[in-house]
């Protein structure tokens, strides 16, 4: 069974909708701190969270977290709304619940986070190039899109870069699908599959070993000191001292 | 452009400065100063470079050689070979 049909099914049909007037009741004694109030008033609007869910699900994210996350929009509406001022319950709780379920969705939509207020800007840049190229037979550049938008060039530039569509390198092909994926297609460098490149490093390695012989244990030594080879810190018994950092800690 | 006479890489190896290194061996009997320890580590990567270039069969001449020693990209790849080779 899904989860729908389990879960939500269960509280949808044990609670019918609410009149304007049972809403008003439930949310002022849910205010004075009547649990069993809240809970009720929650429950009776899981059909609001499952509509406004199915209408931003997509794809490319979970059902059933998105239905967690907008039930968590509900809650917060739940918690704010004021009965007093006679609206619906549900035409205040839908904003939460939108609220909850796009935030979820520009979170887990893409293969990494981008921030909210990106992906607003980069909405309304791409509404405004749509209408400007319909308008004007072309796309707009940067600079006039900035212009349009108040913003700076920079910050378009950044938005359009960050919101870009990523696609996995392991992305599943249809079985009939020949090509190759793009993972396929890169080529390995790793020494497993280059034993020649393997080999030439080792030589390679080999010549420098052969090649640093040539330096005398003086100019080993001062190299070593130099560059901090083979000497630590912190073993103050190996590590040498000048006399100036003997005085200096001493006087610690 | 006149080339520079003393280069070598910046210190971000947490090891010590020429003048502390001059103390040092002064205080292990090779008495010397700031400038000559600097000499020194110009010397021994002029040193490596030409016994490297002599290996690989590549007879390179003095101002190439010279101009290898000094280059940033081989003094950290030979800091780096040291440092494996040399624990």
């Amino acid at each position: 069974m899904s989860f729908q049909s389990t879960l939500f099914s269960k509280h949808i049909k044990k609670n019918p909708l609410l009149t304007h007037k049972q809403e008003i009741e439930l949310s002022r004694k849910a205010k004075q701190g009547d649990m069993v109030a809240r809970n009720k008033l929650i429950e009776s609007n899981y059909r609001l969270v499952l509509s406004i869910a199915k209408k931003y699900h997509r794809s490319n994210c979970d059902f059933e977290d998105l239905v967690q996350e907008s039930n968590i929009g509900l809650i917060t509406a739940v918690d704010k709304f004021d009965p007093e001022k006679g609206y619906k319950f549900s035409t205040y709780a839908c904003w939460w619940i939108k609220q909850a379920a796009l935030s979820y969705i520009n979170e887990h939509a893409g293969s990494f986070k981008v921030p909210t207020h990106s992906r607003m800007l980069n909405a309304k840049i791409k509404n405004l190039s749509t209408k400007y190229e319909h308008e004007n037979g072309r796309k707009p550049s940067i600079k006039e899109i900035a212009n349009e938008l108040g913003e700076n060039t920079k910050k378009i530039k950044y938005t359009i870069e960050a919101n870009k569509p990523s696609m996995s390198m392991d992305k599943d092909k249809s079985a009939d699908d020949k090509s190759l994926s793009l993972k396929e297609k890169i080529e390995d460098t790793s020494y497993v599959t280059n034993p020649e490149k393997s080999l030439e490093k080792q030589e390679m390695v080999s010549i420098i070993r052969q090649s640093l012989k040539c330096l005398t244990p003086k100019e080993e030594k001062i190299i070593r000191l130099r560059f901090g080879i083979g000497e630590s810190a912190d073993n103050i018994q190996e590590f040498p001292v000048t006399d100036e950092m003997k005085a200096y800690l001493n006087e610690v | 452009m006149k080339s520079k006479k003393y280069v070598t890489v910046g210190n971000d190896h947490k090891g010590l400065n020429y003048r502390e290194i001059a103390e040092i061996m002064t205080n292990d009997g090779h008495k010397m100063n700031h400038s000559s320890v600097r000499n020194y580590i110009v010397r021994s990567f002029t040193k490596v470079a030409e016994t490297l270039s002599k290996n690989y069969g590549l007879n390179y001449d003095a101002e190439e050689i010279d101009r290898i020693a000094k280059s940033p990209e081989f003094q950290h790849a030979l800091i780096d070979v040291m440092k494996s080779e040399w624990k």
